[in-house]
């Protein structure tokens, strides 16, 4: 070997150590089929888990408002009790496309689940009916149908629906309820928060930590009770007590077992704690569609001073269906 | 002498046995925020006439919160040292001592839970132990939870000269302690490993991110993830993103600091620290889906990272990839070309 191939080779190795030519990691291979395949398989995964958080919401949903039906008076309203949903009741393109591929829900919208007990179990309808029309009125969207029922004159309808293929009608009795709707929303919060004046925003995050349906009915009851009872030019802790009594009174007779309420919110002050003790310097946002919101403006604070309420209250309440009304005030 | 307050969990676990834990609460703090600002304590701030009980109920709250806090902390160190230990041949010279132990951090400490630290250790400058983990120089040398470094000796100003001491190479840590009311000076003959310690941020995106000298953490992530696993496989990616920054190893050639070519790489070398690290990665995660699932982002293109179908495939083919150098014996490092 020569000098100069020697220097040449030399220059080279020192090039490499002194990181002239930087080490690149080389990535295993992937195979366009095993990507398209987990692509499939995740849409699925993904799209089993968001039915499965719909399906809680809703049957929460659908037993605190119909418990709280006497205390809306007129403003009372029919309820699906189901969850009925097209491809676009679902945002994401590869959720769609997996819900076209495999089927899942057809031209016509699909009965996604129905809540045990509500109206169209009492009927007969079953999960994977094809809702086809209500009184006559064509049903093309999960949105629509929702709406319909919602503008029912007579909470008694006649609904067509397709199973197997098979077109059949039932007669249906919608249950009265308070006119509040709950939406899942991607967020990691864990309390709910109303954004519209019948719309509250439920978190994933919340059914993220928590499996129990009692622990959701006392976050939603909270919520529900804000959104029903506020009143113009009260104080926030005027609001916040009466949201906290009604609240546990609603999901208690809708039939939860609120004795979890004071382990909830001890459990949203561990995380929140600037809701115990407000102290400008921490800043925490709270994303939706791009709107930041300050921890300031979070509601619930006060929570210390709310306890001993919510310890009292949800005792008062304990046992299900203990009946113990106190009304409105 | 002050005897520690016992609220919650935390007492159960790693910090049992705190006694007379003091915090230098008044420190010069500095926050991403606020470089150096004098901080106080708050008071509790609460109206006159506040009733007795909600005073309490207000300190027994802000007690949970700061021993979830602490248990937080515990759990991101515990992880954060392993993988820097992992990482040593990778970070070439941006290395530090790895003590293996936890501390209370009034810098990083929120401002609402400063009221709480100080109720529980007091208010003299000092860095509480919360957790001593087992095989790292911190327990052999004998330190204890609930012993209190001395801010100010040994050239310890804050919690970063525990995480990432600037000792020389070679020499041992030294580290003045409180115990039992008594000063103590204990010799730490440390490991090294990467320089780039985790810290702790209460927001409420479920996030990590690298500066080039740390790790950054959400209190949202710490909730969503609960387990050590998931935690270790993006500490082993943002420290990745670290090694980049500091070294230039691993970053491909014309990547931006936030390709998806990058985003790629950091990945595969995480799922190496990770594993060197000792956890087991799970071939078939939920993590991708979940992380996906909060930001809406499956299949989505036009995002600085790969889409989550994308990483499952990656981290199961990287997971083969190591399962093989196993076999055939070979060391535990990303191949580079």
């Amino acid at each position: 070997m020569s000098l100069q191939t020697c220097l040449v080779l030399a220059v080279l190795a020192f090039g490499t150590l002194a990181g002239c030519a930087p080490a690149q990691p080389r990535l295993p291979e992937r195979s366009e089929a095993d990507l398209e395949a987990e692509l499939a398989d995740s849409a699925r995964r993904m799209l089993d888990e968001l039915i499965e958080f719909r399906i809680r919401v809703k049957n929460v949903e659908h037993a605190l408002t119909t418990a709280a039906a006497r205390h809306c008076g007129d403003l009372s309203r029919p309820r699906a009790g189901a969850i009925v949903a097209n491809v676009e009741s679902f945002e994401g393109e590869d959720l769609r496309s997996t819900i076209a591929r495999q089927e899942i829900l057809g031209e016509p919208p699909t009965v996604l689940h129905v809540v045990p007990g509500g109206a169209l179990d009492r009927s007969g309808v079953r999960d994977g009916d094809l809702v086809l029309a209500l009184n006559g009125r064509a049903i093309e969207g999960g949105g629509q149908f929702a709406q319909s029922v919602l503008e029912l004159s007579d909470p008694n309808a006649r609904l067509e629906f397709s199973r197997n293929g098979e077109r059949s009608s039932a007669m249906v009795s919608f249950d009265r309820s308070c006119p509040i709707y709950f939406d899942l929303v991607d967020s990691p919060l864990i309390v709910p928060w109303q954004v519209e004046k019948f719309l509250i925003d439920v978190p994933h995050g919340l059914l993220q930590i928590e499996d129990s349906d009692d622990v959701l009915s006392v976050a939603l009851g909270h919520q529900l009770a804000h959104a029903l009872f506020d009143r113009r030019g009260e104080s926030e802790s005027e609001s916040e007590d009466r949201a906290d009594r009604l609240g546990l009174m609603i999901a208690s007779e809708a039939g939860f077992d609120v004795r979890v309420a004071p382990d909830y919110w001890e459990r949203v002050a561990r995380e929140y704690f600037w809701l115990i003790l407000p102290a400008e310097e921490v800043s925490v946002w709270q994303d939706r569609k791009s709107r930041a919101r300050r921890f300031d403006q979070w509601p619930h604070r006060d929570i210390a001073r709310r306890m001993a309420l919510i310890r009292a209250a949800s005792l008062v309440r304990g046992s299900p269906g203990s009946g113990v009304s106190a009304g409105p005030d | 002498m002050r005897v520690l307050r016992t609220t919650g969990p935390l007492q159960d676990t790693e910090a049992r046995n705190h006694r007379s834990i003091r915090l230098g609460a008044a420190l010069c703090a500095i926050t991403a925020l606020v470089s150096c600002t004098e901080r106080t304590p708050p008071s509790l701030g609460q109206p006159p006439g506040t009733p007795p009980a909600v005073v309490r109920e207000t300190e027994r709250l802000l007690g949970l919160a700061l021993d979830h806090w602490i248990e937080n902390i515990i759990r991101l160190q515990r992880v954060s040292q392993k993988i820097r230990l992992a990482g040593r041949d990778l970070c070439t010279e941006h290395l530090s001592p790895v003590l293996g132990i936890a501390v209370s951090d009034p810098d990083h400490l929120p401002q609402a839970l400063l009221y709480a630290a100080q109720q529980r250790f007091g208010d003299a400058e000092t860095l509480p132990v919360v957790a001593v983990y087992p095989g790292f120089a911190g327990e052999r040398a004998g330190v204890r939870v609930g012993d209190e470094i001395v801010l100010g000796d040994d050239g310890v100003k804050g919690a970063s000269d525990v995480y990432a001491p600037k000792t020389p190479p070679g020499e041992p840590v030294r580290l003045t302690m409180i115990r039992d009311d008594e000063r103590i000076s204990l010799s730490l003959d440390h490991d090294s490993g990467c320089e780039y310690y985790a810290v702790l941020r209460a927001h409420e995106v479920v996030n990590a991110w690298a500066t080039g000298e740390q790790v950054i953490f959400t209190s949202a992530f710490m909730r969503y993830f609960p387990g050590d696993t998931e935690l270790a496989l993006v500490m082993g990616h943002e420290t990745a993103h670290d090694i980049h920054f500091g070294t230039g190893v691993f970053l491909p050639v014309r990547a931006s600091s936030y390709s998806i070519r990058a985003e790629s790489a950091a990945d595969y070398v995480g799922i190496y620290l990770a594993t060197m690290a000792g956890y087991s990665l799970d071939p078939d995660p939920e993590f991708h889906l979940t992380l996906a699932r909060n930001i809406n982002r499956l299949g989505r293109r036009g995002y600085t990272h790969p889409m989550a179908h994308e990483r499952i495939v990656a981290l199961r083919e990287t997971l083969a990839e190591i399962h093989e150098k196993r076999m055939r014996g070979e060391p535990l490092l990303p191949t580079v070309q």
